[in-house]
């Protein structure tokens, strides 16, 4: 065996670069997602009509819907499980802290709060999911529906006329599920909160996705962060503004 | 003691292809049934390691160090020279070859120096093809300079780090042989004694450093590479671990060791600060290309430098050599430096310095064409003393950096000891009495890639030496005298540490075998030399125990053999009665003060055997023999 | 502003002490007065050593050896900064007069499982020699070599390589990590080699090995923190990780040789 030939055992999900290539990959998925599920959500300032036909639209295409939630989750279920195993190489290899704290000189707190974000990030998904997509969080805003009256989509709350109207004359009142959910200051927090460290773990996380997949060398590191500032920014700035603007009655019911 | 150097027959330019011709080859099937040992593994012994398992024999290779990388080789700056004559500017094989034997002072033997050149052209091809990135011009063409004044660029160099790369590139190669087993690397254990059996040396007695193992390791055939002794001095450019003791003990085991007092000093390093110094570091000697070095005319003239006005400054080199100015040859300007401090015009809180000022090339180039051209000297030099040298004159003074003595050995790099073989510093072979800039890595990677790899395998082919294993009785016996001394030194639990004895002895040989050495203070050395070793084995405290990692216990060894080195060193010194390249007799000098050689009485190598403790050691002489390079005086005024 | 005439300084040191690989450490406390700034950090601890030994008690093991700031011995954490407090500094080129009277400082070993400690300061870095010998090389054996003229290297090539190669494996670069990854040490030699024609026959076996031998050694992973080349003595730059990532994706997911 000449030596530096393969032949070594090795493989991609074994080798902590390879899980790191599991992050980014997955993180760019993410990434990916997170500015599309904003961009979506911003035409709540353009009217609930264009709003609840925006989620009617989505939920009228299940075989995009489906896809995107099923790479989407695959995404982030990867994305724990390297996270979770190179946390675990991490901790071992220095089984032994500093007897005085260690002294940063470049490292952010966002780098270094990574998995704390990521963890209030997951539970967030999961109250999200919870609260939005599934409706067991705030139960009556998740069956508010409007129907179409003549070519005009109204509000209807009563269940019994719901129930005598045909399907493709309902639609889901995504609208108004946001609002009245933002109106309760402590879900708005909450997103508020959730979000902010969304923007930390994304300042970090597309930088530091950049040079795992080996593309912020010399100059582009820069370039890299500058992305990863703005990125986050946005994402932040755009996700926040839902639960300001209801709380501040520029989206209203 | 035979002192047969094997010169082979013919032409000096053909020797080497002839002997290569002539000696015996071991069957490649029967190779691997050959065990070499290796010490050391610096560019020498990294490279005959490696060199070694690369052509099928099982190599053993201990080095004291954590890590074969770090072994003080890396510490090189400058270069490495080699007769390439990629620049055109009529350098040749012949040139190297006569420029090393004439900087040698006429102490080498031809027939080796013409080999060192020969392979010097392979060796830039070598370290190329391991990937080391020598600096390069923008044709991509590999590039070169002059260095330590000679005449033609054929010094290659990769910033100021050759050292380190080069040291890299053969301990990449020795660390690829590991992982293919063919080499055993024993890193942090140190060799304590030379196993010789049935006059064959057959093995080595090491202590395991991490545990305190003393234990023996047999083999065919053994390769010190261990490097110089200027840490005799306490003071020096070395590393603090570089040390005499392998070399000292092959030599107590019947090497004969060659010219030991053949030692190099450095014109320009930084001062001794304070009794606490523990090491000195050298600066390129390029800086004296623009910095005028100089003293006040006055003695003990406490004014800042700045202070002192032109007329009232002695640029000495300047007034002394005309010609040459501040670019004489290292051993005359640190020979001038300690005059001018000898007569008390030395300067800085110690009064041992001299300035070298670089406020005429401010001028001149301005602030920025300097920091240019020695930017991280002066950095260096700054992060070392805290002094901006860009305000204030650099402090330099001389120190002790190679030597050229060594374990004698014959063409085949054999020392007297056959089986016991020695290469690099650690030998005395190739540079006489004074050792040209940019050669000694040279010299190293010549032994350790492509001489002693041929040499060897004629020796293992016809010394037909039946097996031992590290069972025999010699072996026993080394092991027990080693715990022995081991036990004595942790057993004297006396009041004073092991440096002081290393820093009193340094004091002595500096004072007495430095610089300049003459007879009165010679006999002065080698009757304080004997007064402090008694003191030493009756009041060093050596804490901890011998069954551990234990730092202190690995320097009082190395230092119980420092203290009988030096006496040897002395004695060198005081019997070679002429000055000669790094050597320099007050005796034995021209009007104006330089070297005045003696090759009527001492055109020979000096090698001594030892007699057992207590007794005198017996000179003999290899007569050196010089038909190509025709024995002149070095002028530089 | 001449060293020599400043004035001495007392300090308080606070020194990992710990027998042996197996022992349980601490820090001890020591009290050293007449420190001179002109001194270097390891003189300060010989300083220490010489009282501790005259004094009957148990100098401190710390691992040195060139004393300036190329062979890669020594190795402690001062203060919380892998070789102290000033920048592109070995422990050993660290001087005094980085300190001021009164201060005390805290000594540690590096820490990181595959750098056991040894005996108080010292620690093992033979991991890195395993790194090395998995593939940090070129496989050309002695005498089987062209002219070193024969391969032009462009300029720009050849001083990156220098940069990469500068690594003295020292080991600051997993000292600082906050997840204790080699990444910079094993990125540094990749890329050095890289950037060379010699080292691109074996590039893809040699990423794949060094990494899969990083990795059994139990160095922990990169998060893309760059403590390390901002710890690192000869300012490796950051970029050798990104090379190493770009490398070996290049042999595992492009499957390249």
């Amino acid at each position: 065996m000449s030596e530096s030939s393969p032949g070594r055992p090795h493989s991609l999900l074994g080798s902590s670069i390879g899980l790191k290539f599991v992050m980014g990959a997955t993180g760019v998925v993410l990434v990916g997602f997170i500015l599309a599920h904003m961009a979506g959500n911003l035409q709540i300032y353009l009217g609930s009509d264009v709003f609840n036909h925006y989620a009617q639209t989505l939920k009228g295409t299940p075989p995009l819907l489906w896809t995107v939630r099923i790479v989407v989750l695959s995404a982030v279920l990867l994305h724990i499980a390297s996270a979770w195993r190179l946390t675990q190489k991490n901790w071992a290899a220095r089984p032994q802290p500093y007897a005085s704290p260690r002294r940063y000189d470049r490292t952010s707190y966002a780098a270094l709060f990574m998995r704390g974000s990521g963890l209030v990030i997951l539970a967030f998904i999961i109250f999200h999911l919870l609260h939005f997509t599934i409706g067991t969080i705030q139960h009556e805003h998740f069956v508010l529906h409007e129907v179409l009256r003549g070519d005009v989509w109204v509000r209807e709350e009563n269940v019994k006329i719901l129930a005598s109207v045909p399907e493709h004359m309902q639609r889901h009142d995504a609208y108004s599920m946001f609002v009245r959910g933002f109106q309760n200051p402590i879900i708005a927090g909450s997103y508020i909160l959730a979000n902010l460290l969304l923007g930390r773990h994304l300042s970090h996380g597309v930088a530091s996705g950049f040079a795992t997949l080996g593309y912020s060398k010399g100059g582009q590191r820069q370039v890299a962060e500058r992305i990863g500032t703005t990125i986050a920014t946005l994402v932040t700035l755009g996700n926040i503004s839902f639960p300001i603007a209801v709380l501040a009655g520029v989206v209203h019911l | 003691m035979d002192l047969n150097a094997r010169i082979p027959e013919g032409p000096i330019a053909e020797k080497w292809d002839r002997h290569r011709f002539e000696m015996k080859l071991v069957n490649p099937a029967n190779k691997r049934k050959f065990t070499v040992i290796v010490v050391g593994t610096g560019l020498a012994g990294g490279a005959a390691a490696a060199t070694l398992a690369e052509l099928g024999y099982h190599v053993d290779c201990f080095c004291f160090q954590d890590s074969p990388r770090r072994a003080h080789s890396i510490a090189a700056q400058g270069g490495i020279n080699a007769a390439k004559n990629y620049q055109n500017d009529g350098d040749s094989i012949y040139r190297l070859f006569y420029d090393t034997v004439k900087g040698g002072d006429f102490r080498a033997r031809e027939a080796n120096v013409y080999r060192l050149a020969q392979v010097s052209v392979n060796i830039i091809d070598q370290c190329v093809a391991q990937g080391v990135p020598f600096a390069r011009e923008y044709g991509g063409t590999l590039s070169n300079r002059s260095f330590g004044g000679a005449q033609v660029s054929r010094t290659f160099y990769a910033r100021g780090q050759t050292g380190q790369q080069l040291l890299l590139g053969a301990y990449q190669a020795l660390e690829r042989q590991i992982g293919l087993g063919t080499v055993k690397m024993y890193p942090r254990t140190e060799m304590l004694d030379l196993v010789v059996i049935n006059g064959h040396a057959r093995g080595i007695v090491v202590r395991d450093l991490l545990t305190g193992e003393v234990r023996a390791h047999a083999a065919d055939a053994v390769v010190l590479a261990t490097g110089g002794y200027g840490n005799v001095f306490y003071l020096s450019t070395n590393a603090k671990g570089s040390n005499v003791t392998a070399t000292y003990r092959a030599y107590k085991r019947g090497a004969g060791f060659a010219n030991p007092c053949f030692t190099q000093i450095h014109p320009t390093c930084i001062p001794v600060s304070g009794h606490y110094q523990s090491k000195l570091t050298l600066m390129s000697e390029s800086l004296r290309n623009d910095g005028r070095v100089w003293v006040p005319k006055q003695k003990g003239d406490a004014r800042r430098p700045q202070d002192i006005p032109e007329d009232e400054r002695d640029y000495y080199l300047e007034r002394r050599y005309p010609s040459f100015g501040n670019l004489v040859p290292r051993d005359v300007a640190s020979r001038a430096a300690k005059q001018a401090c000898d007569e008390g015009r030395g300067v800085g809180p110690s009064k041992m310095a001299v300035y070298l000022d670089f406020a005429d090339a401010i001028k001149r180039l301005t602030q920025k064409g300097v920091a240019d051209r020695y930017g991280n000297l002066f950095e260096m030099y700054e992060r070392i003393t805290g002094e901006n040298p860009y305000a204030t004159p650099m402090r330099i003074y001389p120190a002790v950096h190679y030597t050229m003595g060594g374990l004698w050995v014959d063409y085949n790099l054999m020392s007297t000891v056959p089986g016991l073989h020695v290469i690099g510093e650690a030998n005395f072979s190739d540079h006489g009495a004074n050792r040209l800039g940019a050669s000694a890595l040279m010299q190293g990677l010549a032994d350790g890639y492509f001489i002693l790899p041929y040499t060897i395998g004629n020796y293992l082919a016809t010394a037909k030496q039946p097996k031992v294993s590290a069972d025999h009785p010699e072996f026993k016996r080394s092991i027990a005298e080693v715990n022995a001394q081991t036990s004595r030194l942790l057993s004297i639990n006396g009041k004073h540490s092991v440096d002081e004895f290393h820093r009193e002895l340094g004091l002595v040989m500096w004072d007495h075998c430095g610089m300049a050495r003459n007879e009165a203070g010679l006999k002065k050395a080698l009757g304080l030399i004997p007064e402090i070793r008694e003191r030493f084995w009756k009041e060093v405290r050596v804490p901890g125990v011998g069954a551990e990692f234990n730092q202190n216990l690995e320097k009082a060894g190395r230092v119980a053999d420092f203290l009988e080195f030096g006496e040897l060193m002395c004695l060198d010194a005081l019997t070679r009665d002429e000055s000669c390249g790094g050597h320099f007799r007050e005796e034995h000098q021209m009007d104006d003060g330089e070297a005045k050689r003696d090759d009527e009485r001492f055109a020979h190598a000096a090698v001594w055997e030892y007699k057992g403790p207590g007794q005198a050691p017996a000179l003999h002489k290899e007569q050196l023999e010089f038909e190509h390079v025709h024995l002149a005086t070095r002028v530089y005024t | 502003m001449s060293g020599s005439s400043a004035a001495t300084m007392k300090l308080t040191l606070r020194i990992w002490r710990q027998k042996d690989g197996k022992a349980a450490g601490k820090l001890e406390t020591y009290k050293l007065d007449a420190v001179s700034p002109d001194m270097s950090f390891l003189e300060m601890l010989d300083v220490l050593n010489e009282q501790l030994t005259k004094s009957g008690g148990d100098p401190v093991s710390f691992d040195h050896d060139c004393r300036e700031g190329i062979c890669g011995a020594c190795s402690m954490v001062i203060n919380g900064r892998p070789h102290g407090p000033r920048k592109a500094t070995t422990t050993c080129q660290l001087h005094m007069r980085s300190f001021k009277d009164g201060d005390t400082i805290t000594i540690e070993p590096w820490r990181a499982a595959p750098f056991p400690v040894i005996k108080d300061l010292s620690v093992s870095r033979s991991s890195f020699d395993r790194i090395i010998a998995a593939g940090g090389f070129v496989s050309i054996n002695t005498g089987s070599t062209v002219d070193g003229n024969a391969t032009p290297i462009g300029k720009t090539d050849a001083d990156e390589a220098m940069d990469y190669a500068q690594c003295i494996g020292c080991g600051a670069c997993v000292a600082a990590c906050p997840n204790a990854a080699a990444m910079l040490f094993t990125g540094a030699k990749v890329a050095h080699l890289v950037k060379l024609p010699q080292g691109q026959v074996e590039r893809s076996g040699r990423v794949r090995n060094m990494v899969a031998q990083m990795d059994l050694e139990g160095f922990g992973s990169c998060t893309n923190h760059g403590e390390c080349s901002e710890a690192c003595p000869k300012e490796i730059p950051f970029d050798a990780i990104v090379m190493l990532n770009r490398e070996y994706m290049r042999a595992t997911v492009a499957g390249k040789e």
